[in-house]
């Protein structure tokens, strides 16, 4: 008897132990044969790799859970919801007032979907919010957040239930809504003939089994059987989503080229930085290949891109973000290309890497999903090229930047370098200058955009304005150079600070101003980092200005005393 | 130094030390360039800020369109004129940078053409009809002669702020004139109830406030208004129930605080619920089930009621009211109510909402004719009481407001469930706690004798943007002869759109305010308008229109052209770009183009070619590669 418990207790605490150990991941599951499956989601056919990736990111925050691969977690989601996730802490809700407020556990920064549905405190404030915005009012952010909590939470849900699994296309027509999961479950409402609908069900219940049995050998089976089935069975005839479309967003997914890119480039900087002070013509090629080899890689992302979005990819920050990187190493090679000197590639590549790993790094902000255009974007041959134009100018600035800060330095810190300082001071210039072309160019060129799609060619629109005020204050600048009011230090000064100029336009009029026609780019987040970013150019400048104060009036002294 | 000096020698219009030379000489620096570069870059900057604070309109007043903005331009036309002019005569290497200054002059003429002679406004159009009327952004007042039929325009000038003072006057003769005494730029339309001016005219109303503990500056507040005896007015402030009444007699207050509650009453046994009956302050209810297709007797026979259907889960569909299931999710009922002493009337009763009790003319009654024969009665349809799917609706706490007989405002406190939780006399400014939830209420005021007015709210600082916001102006009639007319308390409100009237003498007056528009030499018929969706979801993914322009000096008929978001119509100068929409539920959809006439489009487009032709040539040509170019040497 007394043996029969004991054995009872270690099965007991085995099973216990089932739970604890799900969370090491499913061995031998095959998820590539799963992830190539199409789904109708937020306006677009995308593979299940990408609706995995983009709904674990926006419901945890991260890009896979607890070394779980995305599409993992959702098919976990959707097939052992109540057995393995219905408790577990995953769902992000990371904004202390609200979990104060609602009395959350603030040090807790994820939380289990139970524990969002049984806060009442939540419930009543979502209560509140959810009326205030259906009657347009302006929402407090905790409110906003307590909303944004709540649609991680309905994710979730949707997934679990199979209503977001839009994977069954309609006989009709892929442009018409796609019939979900759930809706297999209620089989009147699926146009399918009835032994589809069976076998689907089949198909599909036999996979669950395996997948709660973690039974590699069926789940490989089944799940890949569902996934043939819904393609080449009810796909057929239907302007189903080519494999070749899906294939290639799926390597988009899995080659990461932007991140790739990045790391060439880090590489390549590195190699040319060693060859600086250990002159070796080797090192210097290498660090050339390099950073050829990431630009390609960069070239490659971007190509892929348009070829699964069908359009330029400069339609919101992080695409921009990536075409600002690409544009300073495409610049930096080209003015490399003239003055044959390896600062420039050195810097053009730093700062790329920068904006690449800010891209890759911060998807709450910069969204790297792709997703349908609002209708006035829509369009043409103006729109992508006023865009290109006018952020590869914010590239020559930035190179432009980078070498002013150099020029601060060299004049500034290091005593026999005035000669250095006038060279790098050559290079800000031209950076400048090409970023004066392009940055007119490409403004007048939104103008004409503008003047096709809402009828005006310049309407003080704030975006419009902001890259007027740029160009102005480059102008402004350069002009005072030329009239002498500007030393070269205070040229350099200018140029560092005119970037500001540049970071409003480009962040801050989506980020802070928030207003304005340009709407569709409006996001939020990045504001304290851009707000330190700032702080610590100006103290840079002012240090040097101290040092260089202070080097002018020894170096007049001692010519004083001679 | 000084660049002044560059071809200084070979200027020889001037005389030197002239004041025009040194006239010239100023606008022709290059510092004064840089001067009017910088100040117009940070005015620009400051401008997007006021733009985010005030909204587009007032920033166009402030800035974009004010005469001292158009100074700064036309002083950096001067100063870029000049300073081409200054390097006279021209060589080779001033290719780039004249080239450059000349691109920028041509373009800024270009836009004063736009401004001067070009033409931007919006045409709605609704969906099967036509119109020709572009409504551009300026306001104006129109006054319309009654008599005669003539009218009189006036131009309104736009402005940044809220203004009070003397801002039009308009004489109608030596002793009567119309004042425009206050102006908002922006404003929300917003119902309010004011002390009513003249005794007997209004009713009782009260002004109810609630918030939540957690978030005490989120208020929400409502006005109920007393009415007809015995009536109740009602609404729901987050999930909490409030209405207002006025009580006749002690009797009825005796019941008001009492712990039995007016909705329990219904009693048991009936499935569909009852039919409650308010004559002269005294409540009767029929069952439901027994008034169902017969004349029933209520009332001790003062009345008969016959309910025509029951609808346990109404909707509206095509205009009728038909059931869509057995479940009491919205029960209703028509029903018919005619008295002893003859008068017929019928109603649609909704448990769900009293307030929407409609009375609809009878085949029997004469209407209109003799209206004290009205019955007089209001029903209300109550759900039974354990029906808790037509619960859910009703649940919630709730809080009652009366009107006692003598002019106190009572107020009865329910739970959930429905229990009495507190009641008493209101206190004017008091919070009272709801006991749980962390709901409160407070009665901002109480008026004995109130009138429902619209009253523009201005709105100073915008949140987000300032679309959807009105301007609005405030005007009375003045009258020497009359000590009484004038002041602001005399005046009306109009906001844009809004018409008002005065009697000036014996002739009657309309006063229009609204924009001004231009009549286009053709008109545009909006046959269609449609949104596209992106597959699965409600995000529109194309805005388009079916037009046709109907042209009276064209023969043949036109033929339908789409417009759409970036494909726009261009017909006689004017181009049509889709830029808005209104749809309703019922109502046909409108269709919003922006119209625009521009003179000045090929002149900015030449300009701008010019300008970064020239830009290039001076940063990339100019002066090692240019001199390569012109004269075929390497450097």
């Amino acid at each position: 008897m007394k043996s029969l418990f004991g054995f009872l207790f270690i099965v007991i605490f085995i099973l216990c132990q089932g739970s604890v150990l799900a969370y090491e991941g499913r061995k031998d599951f095959d998820w590539d044969k799963v992830k190539a499956l199409a789904i109708q989601d937020k306006g677009r056919m995308k593979p299940l790799d990408t609706f995995a990736f983009e709904s674990v990111l926006f419901v945890t925050g991260r890009r896979s859970w607890k070394g779980k691969g995305a599409v993992e977690t959702v098919f976990g989601w959707l097939l052992a919801y109540e057995e393995e996730w219905k408790d577990e802490r995953f769902i992000v809700v990371d904004h202390k007032p609200l979990k104060r407020v609602v009395g959350l556990d603030e040090n807790s920064k994820y939380f289990s979907p139970v524990e969002l549905q049984n806060s009442s405190g939540l419930q009543q404030l979502l209560q509140v919010a959810s009326n205030k915005e259906s009657q347009q009012q302006v929402l407090s952010p905790v409110e906003k957040e307590a909303l944004q909590a709540w649609n991680r939470w309905a994710l979730v849900e949707n997934i679990s239930s199979g209503r977001a699994w839009n994977i069954l296309p309609d006989p009709e027509g892929t442009e018409r809504n796609w019939f979900s999961l759930w809706q297999l479950t209620i089989k009147e409402t699926i146009p399918y003939p009835q032994e589809d609908v069976q076998k689907l069900s089949v198909f599909l219940k036999r996979a669950l089994t395996a997948f709660l049995a973690r039974n590699a050998g069926d789940w490989n089976k089944w799940a890949v059987e569902f996934v043939t089935y819904v393609r080449d069975g009810l796909g057929k005839g239907t302007q189903y989503p080519l494999p070749s479309g899906i294939s290639m967003e799926t390597h988009y997914n899995s080659v990461r080229p932007f991140r790739t890119a990045w790391m060439f480039y880090l590489l390549a900087a590195l190699m040319l930085s060693i060859s600086v002070f250990v002159p070796r013509k080797a090192l210097s090629w290498a660090g050339l290949g390099l950073l050829v080899l990431g630009l390609f890689f960069n070239t490659y992302g971007f190509v892929l891109r348009s070829l699964i979005s069908g359009r330029a990819p400069v339609t919101n920050m992080y695409e921009s973000v990536v075409w600002v990187a690409w544009g300073s190493v495409f610049l930096s090679l080209l003015i490399w290309a003239f003055y044959r000197n390896q600062i420039i590639l050195i810097l053009g590549s730093v700062f790329s890497v920068v904006g690449l790993i800010l891209a890759d790094s911060a998807p709450a902000v910069l969204d790297p999903g792709i997703h349908p255009l609002t209708p006035v974007l829509r369009s043409n041959f103006w729109l992508t090229t006023h865009v290109l134009s006018i952020t590869l100018s914010y590239s020559a600035f930035a190179i432009a930047l980078c070498f002013g800060n150099l020029v601060l330095a060299a004049y500034g810190f290091k005593s026999d370098s005035l000669k250095k300082g006038d060279e790098y001071l050559n290079f800000m210039y031209r950076g400048v200058q090409i970023g004066v072309v392009l940055l007119a160019a490409g403004t007048i060129l939104g103008g004409v955009w503008a003047d096709y799609s809402w009828g005006r060619f310049w309407g003080w629109d704030p975006k419009e304005v902001w890259a007027l005020v740029t160009l102005l204050i480059y102008l402004t600048i350069l002009h005072g150079r030329f009239a002498a009011w500007l030393s070269s230090f205070g040229f350099a000064v200018a140029t560092v600070l005119s970037f500001l100029s540049v970071l409003m336009a480009w962040y801050g009029v989506n980020f802070v101003l928030g207003v304005g026609l340009h709407a569709y780019g409006f996001g939020s987040g990045g504001w304290s980092w851009m707000l330190l970013f700032v702080f610590v150019q100006l103290v840079y400048i002012a240090i040097c200005w101290v040092q260089y104060r202070r080097k002018r009036t020894r170096f007049s002294d001692s010519v004083t005393a001679t | 130094m000084s660049v002044l000096s560059v071809g200084k020698q070979e200027v020889v219009i001037l005389k030197p030390d002239s004041l025009a030379s040194r006239i010239f000489a100023f606008l022709s620096s290059l510092k004064l360039g840089v001067v009017t570069l910088f100040v117009l870059s940070v005015v620009l900057a400051g401008a997007t800020f006021l733009e985010s604070m005030y909204g587009t309109q007032a920033v166009r007043v402030l800035v974009y369109g004010a005469n001292w903005f158009y100074g700064l331009l036309f002083l950096l036309v001067l100063n870029v004129l000049c300073s081409a002019l200054a390097r006279l005569p021209w060589r080779k290497k001033h290719l780039g940078f004249l080239l450059t200054h000349f691109g920028i002059i041509v373009l800024l003429f270009g836009s004063f053409l736009t401004l001067r002679f070009g033409a931007d406004g919006s045409l709605p159009v609704t969906e099967g009809s036509s119109s020709q009327q572009v409504l551009l952004p300026e306001m104006r007042l129109i006054l319309v002669n009654k008599k005669d039929g003539s009218m009189e325009f006036f131009s309104v000038n736009a402005r940044a702020f809220s203004k009070k003072g003397r801002l039009m006057v308009v004489d109608f003769s030596s002793k009567s004139r119309l004042v425009v005494d206050q102006f908002y730029p922006r404003a929300v339309q917003e119902e309010t109830v004011v002390e009513s001016p003249v005794t007997g005219l209004g009713v009782p109303a009260v002004h109810v406030e609630v918030f939540h503990d957690r978030a005490r500056h989120i208020r929400d507040d409502r006005w109920l208004l007393g009415g007809k005896l015995g009536s109740r007015s009602e609404a729901k402030l987050d999930d909490l129930s409030i209405s207002f009444r006025e009580l006749q007699d002690s009797r009825q207050e005796k019941l008001f605080l009492s712990e039995k509650s007016e909705a329990s009453v219904s009693s048991p046994g009936s499935r569909k619920g009852n039919i409650a009956l308010e004559k002269d302050g005294k409540i009767y209810q029929v069952r439901l089930e027994s008034a169902l297709g017969k004349w029933t007797k209520v009332a001790n026979g003062r009345f008969e009621i016959f309910i025509d259907k029951y609808f346990p889960h109404a909707v509206v569909q095509e205009g009728n009211l038909v059931s869509i299931s057995q479940k009491p999710v919205n029960p209703a009922v028509k029903v018919r109510i005619r008295g002893k002493q003859g008068g017929e009337e019928s109603h649609t009763l909704f448990a769900l909402f009293p307030g929407f009790s409609s009375i609809h003319p009878s085949h029997g009654t004469k209407r209109g004719k003799d209206e004290e024969k009205r019955l007089g009665v209001s029903m209300r349809l109550l759900p039974p009481a354990d029906s808790s799917s037509v619960q859910e609706g009703l649940k919630g706490p709730a809080v009652e407001f009366a009107r006692s007989s003598d002019g106190r405002l009572m107020y009865r406190l329910t739970d959930d469930r429905d229990n009495l939780a507190g009641h008493g006399e209101v206190e004017v400014n008091k919070e009272y706690d709801f006991g749980s939830g962390g709901l409160h209420f407070r009665v901002v005021k109480f008026l004995d004798s109130g009138v429902a007015r619209s009253v523009p709210r201005y709105i100073d600082k915008i949140e987000g943007s300032d679309s959807g916001l009105v301007s609005a102006l405030h005007y009375y009639l003045e009258d020497d002869g009359d000590p009484n007319s004038g002041g602001a308390s005399s005046g009306t409100w109009l906001m844009e759109g809004g018409r008002g009237f005065l009697t000036v003498g014996d002739t009657d007056i309309e006063v229009r305010y609204g924009r001004s528009s231009l009549v286009l030499p053709f008109e545009i018929y909006l046959e269609k308008f449609s949104i596209k969706m992106d597959p699965g979801t409600m995000r529109p993914a194309s805005y388009e229109s079916i037009v046709r322009v109907l042209d009276a000096s064209r023969e043949g008929k036109s033929r339908p052209t789409l417009i759409k978001m970036n494909e726009p119509l261009t017909y006689q100068r004017y181009t049509f770009y889709q830029a808005s929409y209104q749809q309703g539920n019922r109502s046909p959809s409108v269709s919003i183009f922006s119209v625009n006439r521009d003179p000045g489009r090929e002149v900015k487009y030449v300009g701008s070619l010019i300008m970064i032709l020239g830009i290039f040539l001076t940063f990339f040509l100019n002066p090692y590669y240019f001199k390569w170019l012109l004269n075929g040497r390497r450097i």
